[in-house]
């Protein structure tokens, strides 16, 4: 069967800043339980990429993965945003999450503000506060062999500040591959009056699982016959 | 005459599993043949073709990331009663279930044999495997062939 791949990547975004590391805090689920990918749900995801390939070898079907980061805890995705300029921040303005650009103005975090009630408290912060954590990049020993090629592509959604990472996977190569996931962590700094997201840059590690069998004609179980019209 | 006509079937996964049927326009049919094929666009897709030319079955999903393949085109004799729609095949007893994972693997293309009598509708049912697991197979028994 024939389906685009997702692999969601949910991120205690708490801990792992507190740990300053994304292990035993960030669990990867995929769609793809009916082809037995396996440790599911845990930091150790293996996803099972099943080719297809015709008689001359050439590949049958293009298997496609799509990463979507969520953070748990942090403000639902869907939730309406609007894009904002940090400098612009009126003092009760609390910013959910920021734009922040290096010097060489590189995308970092895409975000907006939204007005938000705060507790009396000073100490305290709102539990819902932060931003989600964003992919920036894969890498790894997937990608230098050419099994794996991902790109980050533009999404009129804005979940996950309108970008979202996919690939494309060269199933004529079996084998398992790693592959690490570059995530933003956004850290929340400051006080209740200003608030604001410094992304922490983690990496995530995960493999793949390659195979490739060759595709038979369903009539016949081998090449073109004729049609069994009785 | 072309040589090749493709027939492409488009199912809505998550409705047909919701509806428990391929029908209520879960599963639609279209061809490019180059005579007036009937019904385009139904579940009752009745494709005209010509002796010697091969026809090619292909299945999408309309939702990308729901997985979907044809687990089996079956043909009935001509004046067979045609079988009610089955949204349940466990007790099909050629189609075991433990074989959805090669489902992916089978391409369905055949030639049109020289004894299909023109005019006459051959029916056929399609099996589609929708993920695994006793409510994944679903088939319907409407479209058909007709030589002309």
């Amino acid at each position: 069967m024939n389906q685009q791949l997702a692999i969601l990547i949910m991120v205690d975004i708490d801990s792992a800043i507190a740990d300053q590391t994304l292990d035993d805090h960030v669990y990867l689920f995929d769609n793809m339980r009916q082809k037995s990918s396996e440790f599911g749900t845990t930091p150790k995801l293996l996803t099972v990429i099943k080719g297809t390939h015709w008689i001359d070898g050439s590949q049958a079907s293009e298997q496609i993965i799509n990463w979507l980061p969520y953070g748990i805890g942090s403000i639902s995705p869907t939730v309406q945003r609007v894009v904002g300029d940090l400098c612009e921040l009126h003092p009760t303005h609390i910013p959910k999450n920021s734009e922040f650009r290096d010097r060489q103005n590189n995308y970092l975090i895409h975000g907006g503000l939204n007005k938000f009630e705060c507790s009396n408290d000073e100490e305290s912060i709102p539990e819902s506060h932060n931003s989600s954590p964003v992919i920036t990049n894969i890498t790894g020993e997937a990608v230098d062999k050419q099994i794996m090629y991902p790109a980050r592509y533009g999404s009129p959604d804005l979940v996950t500040g309108g970008w979202y990472w996919s690939a494309a996977i060269d199933s004529s190569k079996p084998g398992m591959y790693s592959y690490i996931m570059h995530i933003l962590v956004p850290r929340l700094v400051g006080t209740n009056q200003a608030l604001f997201s410094q992304p922490v840059l983690m990496q995530c590690e995960a493999w793949i699982h390659v195979s490739s069998s060759p595709k038979v004609n369903g009539f016949t179980g081998g090449a073109i016959g004729l049609l069994p019209v009785i | 005459m072309r040589s090749v006509v493709t027939i492409v079937i488009a199912v809505d996964v998550i409705g047909a599993l919701s509806d428990r049927t391929l029908g209520n326009g879960n599963f639609i049919m279209m061809d490019n043949s180059v005579w007036p094929s009937l019904a385009q666009g139904t579940a009752n897709l009745c494709t005209l073709v010509q002796h010697g030319q091969l026809v090619h079955w292909r299945v999408v999903a309309v939702d990308l990331q729901t997985p979907v393949a044809i687990r089996n085109i079956r043909f009935y004799s001509v004046g067979a009663e045609v079988l009610p729609e089955k949204d349940n095949i466990t007790e099909y007893s050629e189609m075991p279930i433990d074989d959805h994972e090669k489902a992916h693997l089978n391409f369905w293309s055949g030639v049109v044999p020289g004894w299909m009598i023109q005019g006459m509708d051959y029916r056929y049912g399609v099996t589609v495997q929708m993920a695994k697991g006793v409510n994944s197979l679903m088939r319907i028994d409407s479209p058909s062939l007709r030589c002309v």
